[in-house]
């Protein structure tokens, strides 16, 4: 990379180099979309097999916390509300444009964490994790639309 | 030709490994020694989720899913604590947790969406690896990891 490239990109993309996201990728559950520093839009794979875009804001990676929101996968545009992944309980509550169309509402996200304290106790599990990196977040994006709490046909029906 | 695989050693970071042409576990064991000064001596090799250990002369290139994981124990002693109950199994250190996970969703007769809602968590501590880890990885105190499985949280204000 250029040697004038900041140290949060740099640090960027070697964490998406790294083996684990690599494995990630391998298994099909994400796929590294474009970076536009300082953004990047990355794939992941529902259960049926779609794939759903997130656009993530990552300067100032990894000590800072990223924000994710869903986007085209094509274009990288943010998708309007009534275009978001659907599902009930856990999945509902985290992917909820009522609340913020511009986030999701996860303790790693850095428009979610401010004015939940509580989250650093009760959900600590969720808090960003600097070493881990990207594949926290992506891991817990993953999960989610890996589980029977969303609704793929929704998608589909739209 | 280069093989490329993905290998673990015990609790460090899964890394990424280039080997030469058709090669097999003892060329990886001597890159080890050679290349990263890991004291091979009594290091077993696994493929993940896979019970055995590898023989010395099983190749590691050709996988559909080239990840490996190595360590010193050959099996892992597993405690699941279920509410009163707990569950205990061994396994291999490559076992994922998801493979764990499935075992034990079932010893506590959890039904599918039931069990699609608890996660192992590290026993005594706030730790909820993902699907994709290692067992061995959390073999930090000898040849054995205890859990709790635990009912994923709702995300709420």
């Amino acid at each position: 990379m250029d040697a004038l490239v900041a140290a949060d990109e740099r640090a960027f993309h070697e964490h998406v180099e790294r083996p684990d996201f690599a494995i990630g990728e391998a298994r099909g559950r994400w796929r590294l979309l474009r970076i536009a520093w300082p953004t990047a839009d990355i794939a992941v794979t529902a259960r049926d097999g779609a794939e759903w875009g997130f656009r993530f804001l990552v300067d100032g990676y990894p000590a800072a916390l990223p924000n994710a929101r869903p986007c085209d996968v094509a274009t990288g545009a943010p998708l309007a509300p009534d275009a978001w992944p659907r599902g009930e309980g856990r999945f509902a509550a985290v992917f909820a444009p009522g609340w913020n169309p511009s986030a999701l509402y996860l303790p790693c996200d850095r428009l979610a964490l401010p004015g939940h304290d509580h989250w650093h106790t009760q959900l600590p599990h969720l808090l960003w994790r600097p070493a881990v990196g990207i594949v926290h977040y992506l891991e817990i994006i993953h999960e989610l639309l890996a589980s029977r709490a969303h609704h793929p046909a929704v998608r589909a029906a739209a | 030709m280069k093989n490329i695989i993905f290998l673990a050693i015990e609790t460090e970071a899964v890394d990424r490994i280039k080997l030469g042409e058709a090669p097999v576990v003892a060329d990886l064991l001597h890159f080890l020694e050679k290349e990263r000064g890991v004291d091979v001596a009594e290091l077993l090799v696994f493929k993940e989720d896979c019970d055995e250990p590898l023989e010395h002369h099983h190749p590691v290139h050709g996988h559909d899913n080239p990840v490996f994981h190595a360590h010193r124990c050959r099996h892992v002693d597993v405690s699941v604590h279920y509410g009163a109950k707990t569950f205990k199994h061994r396994f291999a250190p490559s076992a994922t947790i998801g493979k764990i996970t499935r075992w034990a969703v079932d010893e506590a007769g959890l039904g599918r969406e039931e069990a699609e809602e608890h996660v192992l968590q590290v026993h005594g501590s706030t730790e909820q690896p993902p699907a994709s880890a290692h067992l061995g990885s959390l073999a930090k105190r000898g040849c054995e990891v205890v859990f709790d499985l635990v009912r994923k949280k709702l995300v709420q204000g």
